[in-house]
This record gives C-alpha cells, sequence and structure tokens, in this order.
C-alpha cells in the first residue's frame, strides 16, 4: 500500500498535513496523541472518508478507481465503536465475515470462546465482545488490515493471545492503539505522528524515551525484558 | 412463559404454524360469518355469493394491508437501525395520503390512479427520510421528526378536505374495497413481497453499521434504495386502495423480533404473517363486535397496538447503549 501526500481538512481546521506511507509485510503501528487524527488517517486510508488530497494505491491500483467488492477483498477494518444492532448470533457475525470460507472455529477454540458461538453477540462481556470483531475481522482473510484500537478493554490473556494470532498470520496490520507496550512487540514498523504529520517512521528502535517524550508530553522508561525486546513504562 | 420459552428454542417455526392456523381459521369466519353480531357467527349465507365475495375480497385486502405494512415496518426499523420507526408514524404513510389527494383534485382518475399519485408523495418522503439518514441524529429525535412529518401532512390533508368538502378519515377500513380493487391489491402486494423477499438474506447484515456492511463487499447504499423503493410502493398501494395505518408497522416487528430472538430467517415470513393476521382479525372484530355498526379496521388495530407499543417504548430496546 502506498499513500502520498494525504491531507485532510474537517470543519476548516487541516487535520492531516501530507502524510505519505508505505506499508507492505508485516505489522505496522501507528503512535501518536489523541485526537491528533489517528482514527482519521485509518479511515482515509482503509477508504472510507474519500474527500481527502493525495493519492492512496493497493499494488498499484488507485483505491479511488476499485469497486466495492474489489476493496472488501483487499482490506478490512475494525474500530471498536462500531455498534451492533439488534440481536444477532455470533455465530450470524462470523458467518458474515467468512468471505473465504475458511474454519473460523479455529479461532474461537484458541480464545476459548466456542461455546458462545450460538449465543446471541449481546450476552457477551464488553472484552469478549471486541475480541468476536476483532476476530470477524481476520476471518474476512483480507491482505491488509486496519484496526483501530484491538487492544482497548482485552485482559491479559485475551491481549496475549491477540498478539501471538497477529503475529502468525500472514495478513498485513496496520494498528493503531494507546498499549504502546503491547505494540513494541508487535511491530515491524512504527511511525510516529503528531499534529497531523509523521514526525518520525522507523523500527522498534524508534521507541526511545526522547521521542516518545515529544510525542506525547509525557514520560517514560525503556527497559530490555528476557528476550531482548525493548519494552515500555510509562513513568508517571 | 413457558410457551414463549418453548417458542424461542424450537428448530421449526412454531410461530409460523400458529400463524398459518389463525389465518385459515379467521379467514374462513370472515367470509362465512353472517353479517349479525357474534351470536349468529356461523349462520351461512352460501347463497349469496355476491356477498361471499365481498367479504372475501375484503379479507385478502386485509391480509394483504396488513403484511405489508408489517413488511414496510420491518424493512424500515432495519435501515435507520431504530426499533420505532413505522411508515405511518415516519411521515410515509400520511405523506403518501396528502399527494395521492392533491394530484387527484387535477389529474385524472382511473384503475389504480390513485396508487400512483401517492407513489410520488412516497417517494418524496422517501427522499426525505434518506436525506435525514445521513445526518448524526439521535434514534429519539428521528422518530420525533417523523412524527412532526406525519402530523404535518395530515394537517395539509385536513385542508384539502375543506376545498374538496371529502370526509377525512383518520382510521380506514375495508368496506369499501371493490373485488376489482382487490385484484389489483393482490397482485401489487404478489410484486412487492417477491421484490423484498430478495432482499431477505440481507437482513442479518444490519447488525453492522453501513460502512461495515460495505467492508463487506455488500453495496448497501443500493440495497437500501431498491428496498425503499418498495416500501414506497407498497405503501402508495395501501394508501392508495384502502387509506392510512399507524402503529402496525412498529408493533409486529418488535414482536417477531422478541420471539425469534437471533433467529433472523424466520423475520420476513413471521412479520407477514403475523401483520396479515393482525388485520385480518381486526377486521372480523371490527365488522362483529357492535353490529350493525361497523368500526374500521385500522381503528381496531391501532387500539390493540397501542398499549403493545407502550410496553415496547417503555421496556427500552436491545442497543440501549
Amino acid at each position: 500500500m502506498k499513500a502520498d501526500n494525504i491531507s485532510y481538512s474537517y470543519e476548516k481546521e487541516q487535520v492531516i498535513k501530507d502524510v505519505s506511507i508505505r506499508f507492505d509485510v508485516g505489522v505496522t503501528t501507528l503512535i501518536g496523541p489523541n485526537g491528533s487524527g489517528k482514527s482519521t488517517l485509518l479511515k482515509i486510508l482503509s477508504g472510507q472518508i474519500k474527500n481527502y488530497s493525495g493519492s492512496i494505491e493497493y499494488d498499484g491500483d488507485n483505491i479511488k478507481n476499485l469497486s466495492v467488492s474489489q476493496i472488501s477483498r483487499l482490506l478490512s477494518y475494525f474500530n471498536q465503536k462500531e455498534q451492533i444492532y439488534g440481536l444477532i448470533s455470533v455465530e450470524s457475525i462470523f458467518e458474515m465475515s467468512n468471505l473465504k470460507n475458511i474454519d473460523y472455529t479455529k479461532y474461537l477454540d484458541y480464545f476459548g470462546l466456542t461455546d458462545k458461538l450460538k449465543l446471541p453477540f449481546n450476552q457477551l462481556s464488553g472484552g469478549q465482545q471486541q475480541v468476536i470483531l476483532v476476530l470477524a475481522v481476520m476471518v474476512e482473510q483480507t491482505p491488509y488490515v486496519y484496526l483501530d484500537e484491538p487492544f482497548n478493554n482485552l485482559d491479559p490473556l485475551y491481549k496475549a493471545k491477540l498478539v501471538k494470532l497477529i503475529k502468525r498470520s500472514e495478513q498485513n496490520f496496520f494498528i493503531v492503539d494507546h498499549d504502546l507496550d503491547t505494540l513494541s512487540i508487535l511491530a515491524d514498523r512504527i511511525l510516529l505522528y503528531k499534529n497531523g504529520k509523521i514526525v518520525k517512521s522507523g523500527s522498534v528502535e524508534l521507541l526511545t524515551e526522547n521521542n516518545l517524550k515529544n510525542i506525547f508530553g509525557t514520560e517514560f522508561k525503556i527497559h530490555q525484558d528476557v528476550n531482548g525486546n525493548r519494552r515500555l513504562i510509562q513513568d508517571f | 412463559m413457558e410457551l414463549i420459552k418453548l417458542l424461542m428454542k424450537s428448530k421449526i417455526n412454531i410461530f409460523l404454524s400458529l400463524n398459518i392456523l389463525i389465518l385459515v381459521v379467521f379467514g374462513i369466519l370472515n367470509i362465512i360469518s353472517g353479517d349479525n353480531s357474534l351470536l349468529n357467527l356461523f349462520k351461512l349465507q352460501v347463497n349469496d355469493y355476491p356477498i361471499l365475495q365481498l367479504r372475501l375480497s375484503r379479507t385478502m385486502t386485509a391480509l394483504f394491508t396488513g403484511g405489508l405494512i408489517s413488511l414496510s415496518g420491518l424493512f424500515l426499523q432495519l435501515i435507520f437501525r431504530n426499533d420505532l420507526v413505522d411508515p405511518g408514524l415516519v411521515g410515509l404513510t400520511s405523506g403518501t395520503s396528502f399527494f395521492k389527494n392533491l394530484l387527484a383534485i387535477f389529474l385524472p382518475a382511473f384503475l389504480g390512479s390513485q396508487v400512483i399519485y401517492g407513489l410520488v408523495g412516497a417517494l418524496i418522503i422517501v427522499s426525505i427520510l434518506i436525506w435525514l439518514k445521513t445526518k448524526v441524529i439521535s434514534p429519539t429525535r428521528f422518530v420525533l421528526f417523523g412524527v412532526c412529518l406525519t402530523i404535518f401532512f395530515i394537517s395539509l390533508n385536513q385542508v384539502l378536505s375543506y376545498f374538496t368538502h371529502g370526509q377525512l378519515d383518520l382510521f380506514s377500513g375495508f368496506n369499501l374495497v371493490s373485488p376489482s380493487v382487490t385484484y389489483l391489491m393482490i397482485i401489487l402486494g404478489a410484486i412487492i413481497v417477491t421484490g423484498l423477499m430478495f432482499f431477505d438474506k440481507y437482513i442479518p447484515y444490519y447488525a453492522f453499521n453501513d460502512q461495515k456492511i460495505l467492508d463487506l463487499g455488500i453495496d448497501i447504499r443500493k440495497i437500501n434504495l431498491y428496498i425503499l423503493v418498495i416500501i414506497s410502493l407498497a405503501i402508495s398501494t395501501i394508501v392508495g386502495i384502502v387509506g392510512e395505518f399507524f402503529f402496525i408497522g412498529i408493533v409486529i416487528p418488535n414482536i417477531v423480533k422478541s420471539i425469534n430472538g437471533t433467529k433472523v430467517k424466520h423475520y420476513f415470513i413471521d412479520t407477514f404473517m403475523l401483520g396479515a393476521n393482525l388485520m385480518l382479525l381486526s377486521d372480523f372484530i371490527g365488522r362483529n363486535l357492535f353490529y350493525p355498526v361497523e368500526i374500521p379496521a385500522g381503528l381496531i388495530c391501532s387500539l390493540i397496538c397501542a398499549p403493545i407499543l407502550f410496553y415496547i417504548v417503555l421496556r427500552g430496546n436491545y442497543e440501549s447503549r
């Protein structure tokens, strides 16, 4: 995916200023403060917002030239703020998402949610609902997956399992989240984003105390864990 | 309560079977029962063929009316993600009626003309609703806007009735439906039901918002448009042939959703059948309760639906987040 010179204004305020992104293989994460336009950027990249300037190309095709069904096979999108209306079973949600007819029960087995398959979605807890919706997006098996705050509301076990699932998956992920520690384990590429611009882009090594303080305006402590991974702790 | 639990758990559609039974029983009763009080219920008048034919046509019309309005209510509730939407309360029925009356003043009358003139109004109201859907507006305000539209068009209709010296009836019945017009209702009704059946498979998708459905590769914008056009035709058919009805479009889908729970594939047929039955029952009761006075079916129907509607509004709905 290639995004060039994306700019977007909302109610006379320029929210996104000349952003360019390349995102090919693996997990790319966008890190930045609240209200900086990260969710908006995600919506633009996934084709939901159309009145931006600049160009977005997937494998050479401009997204504006693609049909609804082409886009649906190319990318999928998750936002934890999206509601489910009415009574629908968990099974229905997966059936509707199962665009490539895969066996989605193995995802449910992995999370221990197999017994929830026939239940109404509303009967699940908030965290379980969140996991189900993320899994339903992954079940679509699109090459590009956009996740907007997937780790919110997840308990440590679900978080760990989701991290493993994303790492094992062959799909390419673009994730926005505030759980920086989790992102530091997951990310192949990091984009530091502030005030509508990509400030820095690179590997996990970008997560230095200085860089994070510049982005968020608050202190972090970096340390190495037993596997040599860079880990973050917020220093209150 | 046990019966309801049994209904909810069963694999075959018991609710549907019940509805078919009620339909057959009361359909026959409505046709054969003498025009007397309920005491003379089974006094058969088989020699009066024209009377039987009249009763058959009013029964068929009642069934289609109830079924079509209920289906319209179901799809409107799905499209607008709002359990309190009803064609009557969202301005659609009254707007259709107004344009039907207005155009009938200036334009010629022929079989089906009222349906066509009403259709103009229905399409206008549907366009207003589509526009309203693009605005971010709470479900309650949406309903309120609809009620305003309804009262606005009822008032306009009242004004027209002063000029035409016509009778303005708030509640409609089936006693003035002739057999020839019934054929029109049946043909149009069959076309509309067939058209809507094509969209039955999209009903589960309305659990997601429109953007998510697009994400899954389904052009929901076009589908919504097609469904709304068919609903316009349904409402203009009913308003053109019979008249205005309120509440049944909210109440029936809500009952059906409560009983079926997550069994979404039953929504369509159950909604049509329950709506048809309710209208049939209303016609039957209206005809026989205070013989020789005939109470319009729409009035009985509204009287039955209103308390149920109170209950629905008070209990809240599934997406009360």
